[in-house]
């Protein structure tokens, strides 16, 4: 009677502890996600200061500025889906990455103190984005092991935990970095 | 001979460096070494023979006890009446060669050979938990390469236990905390947390189980934070990672920085622990040798050759190949 009992304890102390790790594991994907979004924003947040001293310089790319606005309008809606956002994150980029290039063309906007500064943030801005991506990344693979080893797969099958995708360099990443690359080269 | 930086590259204005004005200070310097060796000698001429008779003597009357302390006290002595013309000896090497070779390296860079990282500024790094109860430091360079402006010394932090026998004697022994080269830099980011990158002990024996005990290990010593399971698999082997915020981790320790250590470590073949706090870098290389020190005074010769002088402004350039090597000068970011 007395080893059933303390085989039922021990198990359910198992269990116990399995579901606490997968539901923080959870709660810490979540939570690298929302630092994704946090650091997206702050580079949105650049955009309109972005806009405004470029501007003045660059009569021949309003276009190129307007659909940069344009972008982060439709980031600051919000309800966007993470896939939305990812997407909207990827044309950001590559239009900061044409703006970037275009900006050789002009001398004094490259040179002027405001200019330097937000270049400084912007690339922050990127490297932080890229910093939150290799959190949820690293969240996300701890958590889709824990769900899909065993034993805990048992229980995260009974509270239908599916494993969550990763976050991967698309296409036009991979060739926005070259751009950048190129320009930061030029400078 | 040969320093922690082993592939510095030495420019031509050595050659004449060391024709012109090293070979006359290493002149001087030997003359100094002969002077301190016949000097030593001479005491020990004087000390040995009376040491000896003391302790014939004692041996003879069998009070063993004299005869041990004779020799401490010969010994004690020896190093009292010699220990004014080692120090200038040993001054005069650091002062004349090891300061024209900083100079040669980057005129904007002071050297002070008594001076170092004081124990405050080592402590705050966290890199090394332990209490110390014995500090020592020296050979202080500081100044900027670049952006990157930073100070390095040699360090030597202790701590001492004491047990007690059963005769109710009590034994200290005094172990090493840290013995190496510390640098303290401007690192190229702007943060606010704390990241600590250890050597590790764990992981490459017992992967996942070592993974654990890391996040163990992590929450018993007091440095702050949590375990950073990073994607590099050769950086994991290399090093364990422990931060107070997972992103600025990141942020700190993008992959290509993360390269560039393990480059550097395998170039210097030493273990290395750095930590990451108040947008400073503070990285600790662990060795045993003593750096920006003459030739002993018996052995020898202060008249060293170019090569000789060469390994000594490697060892000097050091600062300036790990700014080089991680990249410190790449200010791209918000921090000017």
């Amino acid at each position: 009677m007395g080893l059933i009992l303390l085989i039922v304890l021990v198990l359910a102390v198992a269990v116990l502890v399995m579901y606490n790790g997968l539901i923080g594991k959870r709660n810490q994907v979540d939570q690298a996600a929302s630092s994704v979004d946090v650091m997206l924003k702050k580079r949105f947040d650049l955009i309109p200061n972005l806009v405004a001293t470029v501007d003045r310089y660059m009569a021949h790319e309003r276009g190129l500025l307007t659909e940069l606005t344009e972008l982060r309008t439709r980031a600051l809606q919000g309800d966007l889906s993470t896939t939305q956002r990812v997407e909207l994150d990827n044309e950001m980029r590559s239009a900061l990455g044409r703006l970037m290039v275009s900006v050789e063309a002009y001398p004094d906007l490259k040179a002027s103190q405001n200019f330097v500064q937000l270049q400084g943030a912007l690339n922050e801005a990127e490297e932080q984005i890229s910093a939150a991506r290799r959190a949820y990344n690293a969240a996300v693979t701890s958590f889709n092991n824990a769900i899909q080893m065993a034993p805990s797969n048992i229980l995260a099958g009974m509270l239908r935990l599916t494993p969550r995708p990763l976050f991967a360099a698309t296409e036009v990443e991979r060739r926005s970095v070259d751009v950048r690359g190129m320009f930061q080269g030029g400078q | 001979m040969s320093g922690v930086a082993p592939g510095v590259t030495v420019g031509d204005g050595l050659q004449q460096l060391y024709q012109t004005e090293i070979q006359p200070l290493l002149d001087e310097l030997e003359a100094t070494r002969l002077r301190a060796r016949n000097h030593s000698l001479i005491v020990g001429a004087i000390v040995a023979p009376i040491t000896l008779l003391v302790i014939a003597g004692a041996l003879l009357v069998q009070i063993e006890f004299l005869a041990i302390f004779a020799l401490v006290a010969a010994v004690i002595a020896w190093a009292f009446f010699t220990n004014a013309a080692r120090a200038r000896y040993r001054d005069q090497f650091k002062q004349n060669v090891v300061a024209r070779l900083v100079h040669h390296l980057n005129p904007q860079l002071s050297y002070v050979p008594d001076a170092g990282i004081e124990q405050h500024e080592f402590s705050a790094s966290r890199i090394y938990t332990q209490g110390i109860d014995r500090y020592s430091c020296e050979d202080l360079i500081t100044g900027s390469f670049g952006a990157t402006a930073f100070r390095l010394s040699e360090v030597d932090a202790e701590y001492k236990t004491t047990s007690t026998d059963s005769k109710g004697n009590t034994n200290t022994s005094w172990h090493t905390i840290f013995q190496g080269l510390f640098f303290i830099g401007d690192f190229n980011k702007r943060f606010g947390g704390m990241t600590f990158v250890l050597p590790d002990q764990h992981e490459g024996l017992l992967g996942g189980v070592g993974r654990t005990l890391q996040a163990w290990g992590g929450k018993l010593d007091s440095r702050p934070g949590e375990l950073v399971a990073l994607e590099d698999p050769e950086f994991e082997r290399a090093f364990v990672v422990y931060a107070t915020d997972q992103v600025e981790a990141r942020y700190i320790l993008s992959t290509s920085l993360m390269r560039r250590l393990l480059e550097f470590r395998a170039r210097v073949k030493r273990p290395l622990a750095l930590a990451f706090i108040d947008s400073n870098l503070y990285l600790a290389i662990s060795t045993s040798k003593q750096y920006f020190e003459p030739p002993s005074i018996f052995f020898g010769s202060a008249t060293m050759t170019l090569d000789d002088i060469k390994a000594y402004l490697a060892d000097v350039a050091l600062a300036r190949d790990l700014i080089a090597d991680l990249n410190l000068n790449l200010r791209i970011w918000s921090k000017a």
